[in-house]
This record gives structure tokens, sequence and C-alpha cells, in this order.
């Protein structure tokens, strides 16, 4: 009867479609915590490999986001996971779900029956946001229980409030992928126009990000990556900056305005 | 004065290479079935999708109920039903689950008349909908179509995929909503049934209205393929003399010919010879308007 009842919207329709995958990706980001924080103290008593890591050339530390805070649970995390692979997998879910709201729909052709309905299309792509965005923050809120819980069980000292910035921070990257991948679909209709050009914007200003601090001319580009914006600061360690939280709640705000002009006016295919 | 319930006037659109429709004007009044036919590729589901709001028109406009179908389209689709042609559903849902969710998106829907329906298309609501036939996912369309009693029914093709039984269900169903004063309009290819079931007809080929008529004004006009096999020979003069009689091939021992109208005269002639095999058939739409509407349907 529950999952039935959320059947009763747009909103709860959306969400319950999305049961088993964000079950899935719990158990995964979960266990991802979990790992890493049981790893973490082999790595620091592996000091050899720490000495390493911080003898390489800067070059290669900035690469793999090695900042000189190996030695410390905060620079670890900040490496491993949320250099790459925490916001990698908050972009892929985000993305996924936001290049399947109305073009996947779309594509399946359940669209039709839907907009068949008494529903302004405006209000269409708010109720698919809402619930695609309270997904992605049960998945922030599980990544961060589990690390934070996770500390608890493995004797590491870490900020639990820094730690929620720092996931919060990867929330709102993941937005952006998800209103701008959804802006795409709204637009072109094709799912995987919208994957593809939301995937490749998110590859090559990681990249621009990523070589910024080392390579000149890169340097003045760095502003135009939402990765600078995510944990440009250190977050783990410096805390959020919220002239950066402003720049990325803007872009969120901006691709969501431009989905729903652009569904509005969306020639639906047939 | 009749009500109008749809009215569409000089609606066109433009697909460039694709064929689109161009000046549509139709009305439909309140409590009529209105019969779109027209054969595949005429422009019906083109037409059908400007009325939902789905795609825009390059120019005219659609107005239901009194209100402009584009701008106040979901106000306007509060009263309407629709079966799409192509019928997509959520495959995860059930029957159930999926009429259930429809009625809480439209506010309305009324849970009794649902399961009647079900049973009376003999459907199973709790099976999910990837399992289903084709046959049953257009029952759970139609069903989701009528289940709200709504002011207009919107119906693509609505017997595609039904058996025949379940057509006969289907076309007392119409009957019971057009006595309840609800408003059907429905495209077809299929002459017949238009005839069967039908107030009106409009005819749409390559993207144009040929015509709108009454189905008994349309019916005195209806038209056959004939082909006769005789056991003997016969002369050449035989059926010269038939009105409404237009031969298609003539030898020795065979007819074909269409033939408008009565069959009186034309069974009255045959006769006097041996017959091994008679062969009439309904025409198709486009031996129709080659009949009838002639260069005029020849739209392009």
């Amino acid at each position: 009867m529950g999952m039935k009842g959320m059947l009763n919207s747009l909103f709860g329709k959306t969400l319950r479609d999305q049961r088993g995958s964000l079950l899935g990706w719990s158990i995964g980001l979960t266990a991802l915590s979990l790992y890493l924080l049981y790893v973490y103290p082999f790595m620091n008593r592996a000091g050899e490999l720490l000495k390493v890591l911080d003898n390489l050339p800067p070059v290669i530390k900035n690469l793999i986001g090695s900042n000189n805070f190996l030695a410390s649970p905060e620079g670890f995390l900040n490496l491993q996971p949320f250099s790459i692979l925490a916001p990698l997998l908050f972009i892929v879910f985000a993305i996924a779900k936001g290049s399947d709201a109305t073009a996947g729909e779309e594509e399946r052709g359940t669209l039709d029956l839907l907009l068949a309905h008494p529903l302004r299309r405006g209000k269409v792509v708010m109720e698919k946001s809402a619930a695609h965005a309270a997904a992605l923050f049960v998945l922030a809120l599980v990544f961060w229980i589990s690390l934070a819980g996770g500390t608890r069980l493995f004797p590491i000292a870490i900020d639990c409030l820094r730690l929620a910035e720092v996931i919060f921070s990867c929330f709102l990257l993941g937005m952006l992928f998800f209103t701008m991948s959804l802006a795409i679909g709204c637009l072109s209709g094709k799912k995987k126009i919208s994957m593809g050009i939301s995937g490749g914007f998110a590859v090559v200003t990681y990249l621009i990000n990523a070589y910024a601090p080392m390579v000149e001319v890169l340097r003045p580009y760095r502003v135009f990556s939402p990765f600078y914006y995510y944990n440009g600061n250190t977050v783990l360690i410096n805390g959020l900056d919220f002239s950066h939280v402003l720049v990325l709640a803007c872009l969120i705000a901006f691709f969501f305005l431009a989905a729903l002009y652009a569904f509005a006016r969306r020639e639906l295919a047939s | 004065m009749e009500k109008l319930v749809i009215k569409t006037e000089g609606l066109s659109k433009n697909y460039g290479r694709r064929l689109g429709i161009s000046d549509v004007d139709m009305e439909v009044f309140a409590g009529e079935i209105f019969g779109y036919l027209g054969p595949n590729g005429a422009g019906k589901t083109t037409t059908i999708r400007i009325m939902m709001d789905f795609i825009s028109a390059d120019s005219g406009k659609v107005e239901i109920f009194g209100r402009n179908a584009h701008q106040h389209g979901a106000e306007v689709r509060r009263r309407m039903g629709f079966l799409p042609g192509e019928l997509n559903l959520y495959e995860n849902l059930s029957g159930r689950e999926l009429l259930l969710y429809f009625c809480h998106l439209r506010g309305n829907g009324q849970w009794p008349f649902i399961e009647e329906l079900a049973s009376r298309f003999q459907c199973s609501l709790s099976q999910p909908i990837h399992t289903l036939s084709h046959g049953n996912k257009r029952k759970i369309g139609l069903i989701q179509a009528f289940m709200h009693k709504p002011d207009l029914i919107i119906l693509d093709e609505p017997t595609n995929g039904l058996d025949p039984i379940m057509q006969h269900e289907f076309y007392r169903l119409l009957g019971e909503a057009k006595a309840a004063g609800q408003t059907i309009f429905f495209s077809s290819h299929n002459l017949p049934e238009v005839e069967r079931v039908c107030d009106r007809v409009g005819i749409i080929r390559a993207g144009k209205m040929v015509a709108t008529e009454r189905v008994s004004a349309l019916k005195t006009r209806t038209m056959r393929n004939v082909e006769i096999h005789f056991g003997e020979d016969i002369g050449a003069e035989t059926f010269s003399a038939i009105e409404n009689l237009r031969i298609l091939s003539l030898d020795k021992r065979r007819l074909k010919c269409q033939i408008k109208g009565e069959l009186d005269q034309l069974l009255k002639a045959a006769a006097r010879f041996k017959i091994n095999d008679f062969i009439s058939r309904e025409p198709d739409l486009e031996e129709i308007f080659l009949a009838y509407y002639g260069d005029e349907g020849h739209a392009q």
C-alpha cells in the first residue's frame, strides 16, 4: 500500500520509479565509505607510500589531487573520494536522471499520455525535478551518514560538519549536471544528446580544473569549470566558500529556467 | 443551435519534406460521434496532436469548449479523455496502478466504473503491463480514456489491435457515451467502421479536408467492387445499360467492375447466366477518393 500511495502525484511516481536505483546506489556509496575508512589506517601505517606520494613532483601530485595533506584523514578523504570518485558518482546519477526525465519519457512514448492530463508543462518539469533533487539529496545524506558514522566504527577523527559541507557541495555539483542534462533533454527531446553533451562538458571542465594549477595557459579558464566551484577551496579542510556556492546555485537556477522554457515550447516527437 | 465542442480554423502544420496538414477547418458538435477518416499518413494524427497541444500549429487555431487549446491546454484537457494511436504505457506498473495514478493526475476517475470497464473488456488489471499482449494494452488505453466520463473523448485509431468481440464491446461503449451526452472524435482509416458508428465524418487526404458529411449521406453513395465469374460465355454488351457501373475489365467469363448505389440491376443482368463465383468487397479509401472526390482529393 505504501508504494501504491506514492502514485498519488507525479512527484511521488517519479520518486517511486527510483526506489530500485536509489537502494542500489545507497548500498554502493555506503560500501565505498566503509571501505575507504577501513583502508585509511593501513595507508597511514604504510608511511613509506605516503612519503613516496608526498615526494612526487608537484605536477603529478596536483593531477591526483594530493595536496600535501595526505597524512591527515581529511587530506586522504579529500583525495579519495572527493577529488574524483564522489563527484563522478553524483554526476553520473544526475545525468542519468536529468536526461531521462523528459527526453527519455518522450523517446519511450509515454509522455503523450502524461501530457494528455490536465497538467501544465511547467508543473511536469517542476515535479519531476523536485523528485530527482530529493533522490540526489537522499544519496548525499546516505553518503554523509555512512562516512560520519563510519568514523565511529574505525578510529578516525574527522570534522563531520566539514564532511557535510563537502558532500553538500557535491550535491550542488550533481544538481548542476542534473538541471543541465534536463535542459538539453527538454530542448532536444533526445536522451543520448543530453547525456553526450552533459558528460562531455563534465570531462572537459574536470580536466581544465585539474590541470589549471600546473598549466599556465589554462589557469584563467579555471573559473569556467564547475569543479572549481565544487572543491576549489578544498572544502573538507577550509569549509564552504559561499561565493562558490552562489555560483553553483545560480547555474542550477539558470539551467532549470532554461528547461522550463524549452519544455513549454517543445514539439513532442511522435 | 448545437453547441460547438471542437472548432479548427485554417489549421496548418508543415513538416518540410514529410506531409503535414494544410488549412484544416472542422466543427464538431456536442453529443455527436465524429469520424475523422483518411488513409494512413493523411494527417489525422498530426491534427489530433495539435488538438492535444503536443505540437503547435504553424498557423490557424483550435478551440475546444470555446477555449484556445494551446493557451488553455491544461484547463481544456481536464474535460477530455485521450487514446493515442501509438500507445505506450508505464510498463513497470500494473494496470490497476497505472489507472490509479492517472485518476490522481486528473483529480477524478470513478473506480467502480473502471472495474466495470475492465470486466466488460475482460482485462486483467493486476498483471504488470509489460506482460500484457498488444490487445490488452489497448484495452487499458481505452479504459483510461473513458474512466472519468469526460465531455470529449479523442481516440486515435481506437480499434487497432482489438479483436472483433472487443470491437463490438467498444462500439457499445461509444453508444453509451453518446447517450450520456459525451462527444467523441475518432480517427480511422476504416470506412465500414466509421459508417457503423459515426454521425458525421470528416475526410482528410494528403493533409487536406476533402469533405465533411453526414454518414447517412455517405451511405447513399456506397460503392462496391464486384467480381463475377461466369460458367458460360457472356456478351460484351450485357452490362452496358446499367447505371452507375464502371467496368474495369470484361472478358468472356469474367467481369470486374465498380458499382455505386444499388446492386439490383447488376444482379438481375448477371443472373441470366450461370454464375460460378460472386465476389463483392468494400472499396478501400483510396478507391472512394478516386470515385467521389477525384482530383479534389488529389492534393499536391
